[in-house]
Parts: C-alpha cells; structure tokens; sequence
C-alpha cells in the first residue's frame, strides 16, 4: 500500500471524474485537476469565491463548481480551458446546484425551493420546473440518465413528477399516499421508484416507472420509522433502515420483507468474526527519543499503532444512550451500503457508532462486526470488488474484505485526520480527506493485496 | 371377697355388682395388689367358716337355713339339698352329697368369677392406659386443630387484605387505562390540530413563496442570466428536437419499451429459474421413486391399505409425469397432478422416516436403558469390591506397621536387656517373666476382645435387622401419606446431598455397619498391642477413628436437624395434622439413631480402656 504525498484542500471537495482519469479538487477559490494516476496538475481554474460544491458531468468533460454564497455556479470545460460558463441565479438565491446526465444540462435549486432552473449548455432554453420539495432526497436521475424523478409539494399533498431528462418533458404526475415525503429513490434497473414517508412515519411506497403503485410497506407504526434506504446494483433487494435499530429486507418480486437484520448490542453467535480495533503504542527505542520531540511524534495519536483482534463472543458493543429531549436522536441505522455484486451489506447503527456491520445477503445472516475505537465517520465499497473502506477521523484508514481486516496509519508528518474518502472507479486507489488536506492511497495489485489479506487472515 | 361375705343381704345376684363395684375401686391400683387379695380371700375363707356360719345359722334354725339355702340353691337352679322324698309326709332328709356337690359347683363358680374378674380388671387397665393416651392424642390433636385454626384466620385475614389489595389495584388499573384512553384522546385531538395547523401554515407558506416568486422572478431580473462563451454541442451529437405531440408520444413508447423489457427480463429470469426447479423436482421424484420402489412389497405385504393404494396412485402419476412432454406444459395443467403427486410421495416418505426415527430411538433408549442399568450396578458391585479390597489394603498396611515398630521395639528391648544385662541378670530374668506374663495378659486381652467384637458383630447384626424392618416401616408410612411425596423427595436428597459431601462418610445407613466394623472383627488386635508395646507413635487409625464416630454423631445429629423443620412448616391445614403424625413416627428413631452413635462411642473407648493394661 502506497500513499502519496499530502496536498491542499478544502471544504472535503475532491472527486475522481466518472471515466477515472482525473481528480478534481478544491483550495478555496480554486479548482485543481489532476491526473489520477500521476497525480499531476493538469488543469487550474480560479473562480470567484470560495467553492463550495464541484461536480464532474457525466462524460468527464465538464465540472461545475458551486457559489452558493454568491448564488453563482461556474463551469469548466476540461478539454477548452478557455471555455467558460457562469450561471448567476441573482437575486433568488441557490442553494442546490446540480448536472443532469447527459452532462448538457444543470439544475439549480432557488432558495427557498421556489422552483429548479434547468439551464442547458447547449441552447439557449430554460427551463423552469415549480414545486420542488424542500426534502432529504428530492431529485433522483434514473442509472441509464433518461428520467428524472422529482419529489414535489402542492397543497400540502406529495406529489412526484417523473420527467424526460432530453427534452424535460413531464411523463408521469402521481400523488403520494404520504404525510411528508422524505426521499425518493431510482432502483437501478430503472423501473421502480421507492419513496419514503418522514421519519415520523413507517411507510415505504414502490412506484412502477409509468406511476402505478406496485406495493407499500410498513414494519410498524407509531414509533420514528425510516431513516436510510439503498438498493442493491441488482435492483433484487430494497434494504431499509429505521429508527428501531432494524433493516428489512424487501425483494423486488413481490416487494415483501425477506428478512430482518437487527443489531444487537451483544453478539453472541460463535460463528460471527467480530474485529475489534485494539490500540497499542509502540516499544519506546531509547536511541530515536530525541530532545525535541519531532511533530509526528508529538501527536498522540499517530505515535500509537493499532490493530484488529478478532474478539472471542459474547462480545458486547458500546452503545450510546440517546438523549430523549433532543431532535435527531442518535438511534437507528444511519448509513447502509451494498456491495457492488450485492453480496454484503454494510450498516452502521446510530447507537452504536463505533460499529460496522456487513450481513451475508445470500445467506442473510451477520458475517462479521468490526468494532473501532472511535465513531464510524463514513464507508464506501470499492466499486469493483467486495472490499469496504471505513474512516473514523483518525488517521488510519480500515479495509475489510471477507479474507480479513487490516487498518494502515496514514504516513506523513502530522496527523491526517482522515473524515471522508472515496474510491476511485478502478477500485485500485482510495483519495483519503482530511479536513485541509487530502492524499491518495494506491492498494496493490490483486496478489499483493491477497498476501497482505492473507497475513491478517490468519488471525480469523 | 370378705366384704361380699358380711353382706346381710344374701342375694347371688348382688355378686357380680360387687365384683364390678371392686373392679372400678380397684382400678387404679397394679394387678399385684390384686393377686394379693385373691390370695387373702381363699385363706380367711377357710379360718372363719365356723364363725362366719355361726353368724347365718346357728343350732336352733339349722333346719331353717337348709331349707332356705335349699330355697335359694333351686331358685338358682341347683339340685335340691334334699333327697328325694318318697312321700310328703316323710320329714326330708338332707342329701349330703348334694350339698358337697352344691358347693364343689359354687366353689368352682367362685373361682371362674374370680378368673373373669382378673381379666376384666386388666382389660380395664388396659382400656384405662388406651384413654390415657387418646386424651393425649386428644389434646394433641385440639392444640394442633386450634394451632391450625388460628393459621386459617390468619390466612384468611391475609388473603381479604390481599383481594383488597387486588380491588386497589383493579382500581388502579381501571383509572390508568382511563387516563391512557383520555392521553389518547388528547393526543388524537392534538394529532389533528397539528395537522391542521400545518396545513394552515403550509398554505400561508405556499401563499408567500408565490408571492416571493413572483417579486423575484417577473422582475426581469437581469442578473438571472447564463454567460456561456460558446455553445456546447449535445453529447449524443444530436440537435435538441422540438415539443410537439409526438415526442411526448415517443417518450410514452419509449417507457413502455423500458418497462417491457425490464417484465421481459424477468419473465426470462423466472421461467429460467422455473425450469432448473422443475428439472430438480423431476430428479428429486425420480429418486424418491426409485427410493421408496424396494419398499412398497413391505408396506403390501402389511396390509397397509391406504399407503398400498396411495403408492399404487403415484406410480400411475409417476408413469404418467415422467413423460417428457408434461413437463413442458404450463404448471397450470400440470401443477394439481404434480403437487399432489409429490405430497402422496412425501407423505410415505415422512412416515417411512418416522418410522425408521421410531425404531431407532426405540433401539437406542432401550439399548441405553439396558448399558445404563448394568453399568450402574457393575459400578456398584465394582466400587463395593474395591472399597473392601482397599479396606483389606489398608488392614494388611497397618498390621505390616504395627509388626515393624514390634520389631524395631523388640529389637530395641534387646539391646536394652543386654546393657542391664551387664548388671543384673536376675532382672533380666524377671523381665523375662514379666514379658510371659504381658503376653498371656495380651493373649487373655485378645481373647477378651474377640468375644466382644462377636458380641458387637451380633448385636450389629441385630440392629441392622431391626433397622431394616423400621426402614420398610418407615417407607410404607411413606408411601401411604401420599401428600408428602415432593418433601420426601426433599428429603431424601438432603440425605444424598449429604452423603455427597464427604466420601468417607456414606449415608448413615451405609455407614452403620462401617461404624461396628472398627470395633468388631479387625483392629482390636493391632490396637492392643500398640498400646501393649508402648510405641509412643501412636497408630493413626485410633485417632482417625474417633473422628469418624464424632462426624457420625454430628450426622445423626443433622439428620435430626434435617427432620425437624419439615415438621414446623405449617404449608396447609389438612396436612399438618398428618405431619405431626409422621414426626412422631419418625423422631424417636433419628433420636435413637443419634444414641446408638453415641453409644457406641461409648463402648469404643470402654473398650480401649480396658486394653490398657
């Protein structure tokens, strides 16, 4: 595992483009992209503020670069660095800025959810679109980039507008039986469109493209319901996870639940491998203590190593007690990702933060645990294989993959705490973000990788 | 008996009143005093008859006093005192053979009363001793009655304050549910206010956001503009299409095509996945038939009817379904045949496995049964073996010790004697005498203790026996008190728990016969000569010895222990009265069992006493 050297960032902005060439990133008002693999710069921009959103178009050849501050977006073309584009939305503010597929097209949210602006790059159409619902997830572009569905709000009813993203045309207008819809989401394949209700209420309704309701379905009511969704990349299974600390499992055949995963404070089952993150510091060597501490060393943290242990059950996790007379407590499963085969699920349970957990979906049962010493910041499957990368804002970067677990210290001189990261398409490199820093980490090739799994593999 | 005789009145029949009167006055009094009297009665009899005569008949009215006995005696239905006179005129004579027969017959009467008096007398002591004890049951039972009796008010007492609790607590209840029902309604009302009250907002808030709109967005805003160098060309290549009715007609197609194909696919998916399922049930069919083929000629030769007709049934289906063709005809036509066809088969296939568990569960409990209970007493008759053959060990060891230190004291004397002998022969010689003499003492000693150790072997013997009997005594009591099964249980493993606790010391019954063993037949011998010795070592097995006894007697000691707070649980009413019966069955024998550890301690050192010398 190689890492290379540390470069400026800010605001946790930096994105592989979609065909993985590049690396976009942002130090304040400027926008760096860089060769993915030789980590050159090969285009700079300078905009007009600090950036606060970048997105690459589809097709790699564009990035937008949001002022929200400003209500500005600017665009960037990467093969004409003369081109430029500047969207001012003026006095009715932005607060959301986003491409459409194609990569011709950009959507942008006025403040207060007054309407979308569409602007194309192509002509010189708008196009407005009214409505829009201030929500978690309110607008979802189906995989292959031809529809577009919008969550809306009219006359204190839910409504969804499905849309054609080549000519912005409204294909569908349905009402939802919701109280106050959260998020809606595409499955991959394209045909169905789950949407969920607040997390007042359990309530997850499948929508066949053309707008039928296919199915509803409610674990139970009266208690906080949902608060993350993921399909699979299969489109088979809808994993929903709520409040109750549960995820349910709803297969795409007759949209009913398969089963249900909780996650229990205990483990007691010997056939589950609970990693647990232990931390040792190393032996002190009489001959490095130089009279003035050198920086790396001073850190506490990266002076200590750690490392997993496979923990003997029952093993008992920590938990952490929500506080009753708070909003957003922190209970329920906060984050689920599947595995790109659909293989594995990967949960985090709120009330457990220093938890992942990754589920067996063909057997569907736990597979493994994996307990750190600090809350879970963020995880991301690499795109390729079944192989997880989780961050808890330490400066260690965790891998699991069903061969085992390893944790790597982020070398460099102080403490890269790392809070974000994300894979590049390939899944042979992982960008690791700190807050004013970021670097990039390049996994070895497929036997070098297997050696270093199979070393920690012999403590499974 | 003298005072009947003083009686003025001569009536016979006022004797047997008498007799009872005395009886009753005698009572109280022992059977000896009785004797006594009967003794004094024939002796003053024979002193006083002349006065005694004189006083009813004197010379003058001899005649009188026949006749009157004469009287008397035939109204008794005696023969008459007189013979037989030939004519009434002729004066009557006294038979004087009568008269002795008369009396032989009164005498002997006297003797049967006084025989009949006897007994009744003790069966009135008896009777008297029987009253005795059932007014001390009696009272027993009134004290346990009122015991009982105030528990029962008591009890009472608890239970209206409990049902009064209850009442509270229904009470209770009955308002919690009526504030969940009214928190309920409040939050039902809220629930709706709240909605209400969104909505209102809600539309103040669209109002505004119009309005909003509307300023912001008519005002033709400049500043709302796109500044693009040049125009980008489309990604597909394609000019943008103008709206018209037919694209928003191709676009419809186009969804309609999508989702076609996405139904399509899965239809592939399910009929690809039907068939591989269908292929699987086939062979699964095919191998159950061929299965369960060797066995349908058992189940017919059975008679069994039903399953006979159901195989029957399913070869037919078999014939029929393993065609290829059917398999290819959609399951609407096929399904019904197939699925039934299949559950027959199960079916038979269940119960044959059912049957197969049976017997092999059958076989195996048996077999364990039959290994568990012969192992058990292998093991019992093993340990039993080993136990004696590590007592004869231990024996052999102490006797082995004892003739050592012997030697080595022997030895010791020896040396001893021929330092002395240095200056006195004579003493040796007298000690020579004297070692005859402790000898024939020991062998005297030993021959003593012999007879004893016999003595306790039989009176050991003896106990057991009678502990046997007691034991079964003691079990039928059990098992007639029905009610008492769980607390003998309890008991019972209080008993093994005990006995679990140390190994040496086995159940107290086991270890009764141990407890004579000592004393009985082996080491009185070894005993007797280390102390004759004088080894100041004294042999461990004494001292180990009295231990045991002290534990034993601590034991009995607990096992009354254990007895007695069953006796004090007051649980029921009916059954305290039973209880009490069977703690008084059963307190004299644990008493009995803690004395005879006792006493036999006793005896023990009794016995070590004398074999000093």
């Amino acid at each position: 595992m190689n890492f290379s050297e540390v470069f400026k960032l800010s605001s946790l902005l930096c994105k592989f483009s979609p065909d993985g060439k590049y690396l976009a990133s942002c130090v304040q008002y400027r926008l760096v992209v860089r060769d993915a693999n030789t980590l050159q710069i090969r285009q700079l921009y300078t905009c007009l503020d600090q950036i606060q959103h970048i997105e690459w178009s589809a097709d790699s050849l564009f990035i937008l670069c949001a002022l929200y501050k400003r209500g500005l977006v600017q665009v960037w073309s990467l093969e004409q660095p003369e081109w430029h584009c500047k969207i001012d939305e003026g006095s009715a503010g932005l607060v959301a800025s986003c491409w459409s597929p194609d990569g011709r097209h950009i959507l942008n949210t006025t403040e207060f959810h007054l309407r979308i602006t569409v602007w194309s790059l192509c002509t010189k159409s708008v196009s407005y679109i009214k409505y829009p619902k201030a929500c978690q997830q309110g607008i979802t572009f189906t995989r292959d980039g031809r529809y577009l569905a919008l969550a809306e709000r009219r006359d204190c009813k839910d409504y969804v507008s499905i849309l054609v993203c080549s000519d912005w045309q409204l294909l569908r207008h349905f009402d939802t039986d919701t109280q106050d819809l959260a998020g809606i989401e595409w499955a991959p394949n394209g045909c169905v469109l789950a949407a969920w209700d607040s997390c007042l209420e359990y309530k997850i309704l499948l929508y066949s493209l053309d707008g039928r309701l296919l199915s509803t379905f409610c674990a139970y009511e009266w208690s906080l319901g949902i608060k993350s969704v993921a399909w699979s990349p299969s489109s088979q299974f809808l994993a929903v996870g709520s409040y109750d600390g549960k995820v349910r499992i709803l297969n795409h055949v007759t949209w009913k639940m398969i089963t249900e995963f909780g996650h229990p404070a205990t483990i007691n089952n010997p056939k589950i491998v609970v990693y647990k993150e232990a931390e040792k510091s190393p032996p002190l060597v009489l001959g490095r203590l130089a009279f003035p501490p050198p920086r790396a060393a001073a850190g506490p943290l990266s002076s200590t190593e750690s490392k997993y242990e496979v923990a003997s059950v029952p093993v008992s996790l920590q938990t952490l007690k929500p506080a009753p007379d708070r909003a957003n407590p922190r209970i329920g499963i906060g984050a689920l990702a599947f595995s790109p085969d659909s293989c594995f699920l990967a949960t985090r349970s709120d009330s457990v933060p220093t938890a992942v957990w990754i589920w067996d979906i063909q057997k569907l049962r736990l597979l493994a645990a994996l307990e750190q010493l600090s809350a879970v910041r963020c995880f991301q499957w690499d795109p390729r294989q079944a192989r997880l990368a989780i961050c808890t804002g330490g400066s260690k970067v965790y891998l699991w993959s069903p061969a085992g677990c390893v944790s790597v210290q982020v070398p460099g001189e102080g403490d890269f705490q790392v809070l974000s990261l994300c894979w590049h398409l390939s899944g042979d490199s992982l960008a690791l973000l700190s807050k004013d820093h970021f670097c990039l980490c390049f996994l070895e090739t497929e036997q070098g990788v297997g050696t270093a799994f199979g070393q920690r593999g012999d403590h499974t | 008996m003298g005072d009947w005789m003083t009686v003025t009145d001569p009536g016979l029949s006022s004797e047997s009143k008498y007799i009872s009167q005395y009886t009753s006055e005698t009572k109280m009094s022992p059977s000896s005093l009785y004797s006594q009297q009967v003794l004094c009665s024939s002796i003053p009899l024979s002193k006083n008859v002349h006065s005694f005569f004189s006083a009813f008949c004197t010379e003058e009215n001899i005649e009188q006093s026949i006749s009157y006995l004469d009287q008397e005696l035939t109204t008794f239905g005696f023969p008459s005192l007189y013979e037989e006179s030939k004519g009434k005129e002729t004066k009557r004579e006294l038979n004087i053979v009568a008269v002795l027969n008369c009396m032989n017959e009164l005498l002997v009467l006297q003797r049967k009363n006084l025989l009949a008096q006897e007994n009744v007398e003790t069966q009135n002591l008896k009777l008297g001793s029987d009253m005795d004890h059932l007014q001390n049951c009696y009272a027993k039972l009134k004290e346990q009655l009122e015991t009982s009796r105030r528990e029962m008010i008591g009890l009472q007492e608890r239970d209206r304050q409990l049902q009064c609790k209850n009442r509270n607590l229904h009470q209770l209840l009955k308002n919690e549910k009526d504030e969940v029902q009214k928190l309920q309604n409040i939050i039902a009302s809220r629930a709706t206010q709240y909605n209400h009250d969104m909505k209102r907002k809600e539309r103040e808030y669209n109002k505004l956001k119009e309005r909003l709109h509307q300023l912001v967005m008519n005002k033709k805003d400049k500043k709302i503009a796109m500044e693009v160098l040049n125009y980008v060309g489309r990604a597909d290549g394609k000019r943008g299409s103008w709206r018209t009715g037919k694209t928003e007609a191709r676009n419809e197609d186009e969804m309609y095509k999508i989702l076609l194909n996405d139904y399509e696919y899965r239809q592939k998916q399910i009929l690809m996945e039907n068939a591989e399922l269908k292929k699987v049930l086939q062979q699964m069919k095919k191998e159950m038939i061929s299965l369960l083929s060797p066995q349908k000629q058992k189940p017919r030769e059975r008679a069994d009817d039903s399953t006979g007709t159901v195989i029957s049934d399913t070869e037919e289906d078999a014939g029929e379904l393993s065609r290829e063709s059917m398999w290819d005809l959609s399951c609407e036509t096929v399904r019904e045949q197939l699925t039934n066809s299949i559950r027959k088969q199960w079916r038979i296939l269940k119960s044959h496995v059912e049957k197969l568990d049976n017997q092999v569960s059958k076989v195996h409990v048996e077999g364990f049964n039959d290994e568990d209970v012969i192992s058990r007493q292998d093991h019992e008759q093993e340990t039993e073996k080993l136990e004696l053959e590590i007592q004869q060990c231990k024996e052999m060891i102490k006797t082995q010790q004892q003739l050592l230190q012997q030697l080595a004291t022997a030895c010791d004397d020896d040396t001893t004697s021929l330092l002395r002998d240095c200056y006195l022969l004579e003493e040796k010689e007298r000690l020579k005498e004297e070692w005859s003499l402790f000898k024939e003492q020991k062998k005297n000693f030993e021959k003593e203790r012999r007879s004893f150790t016999e003595a306790a072997i039989r009176l050991g013997l003896e106990r057991k026996a009678f502990e046997e009997e007691r034991a079964s005594w003691l079990k039928q009591q059990f098992l007639n008190m029905t009610t008492f099964d769980h607390q003998n249980s309890e008991n019972v493993k209080l008993l093994s728990a005990f006995s679990g606790s140390s190994d040496r010391d086995n159940p107290t019954v086991h270890s009764r016969p141990r407890q004579k063993k000592p004393h009985g037949a082996p080491s009185g011998s070894p005993v007797c000569m280390s102390k004759l010795t004088k080894s100041l070592p004294a042999s461990p097995s004494t001292s180990d010895f009295c231990q045991m006894r002290s534990c034993v007697s601590e034991h009995s000691s607990i096992s009354v222990l254990n007895t007695t707070p069953e006796e004090s649980k007051p649980n029921q009413v009916g059954r305290e009265c039973t209880n009490q019966k069977w703690s008084v069955a059963s307190r004299p024998d644990s008493q009995e069992g803690g004395y005879s550890g006792r006493s036999s301690t006793y005896a023990d050192s009794h016995v070590e006493k004398d074999d000093l010398p």
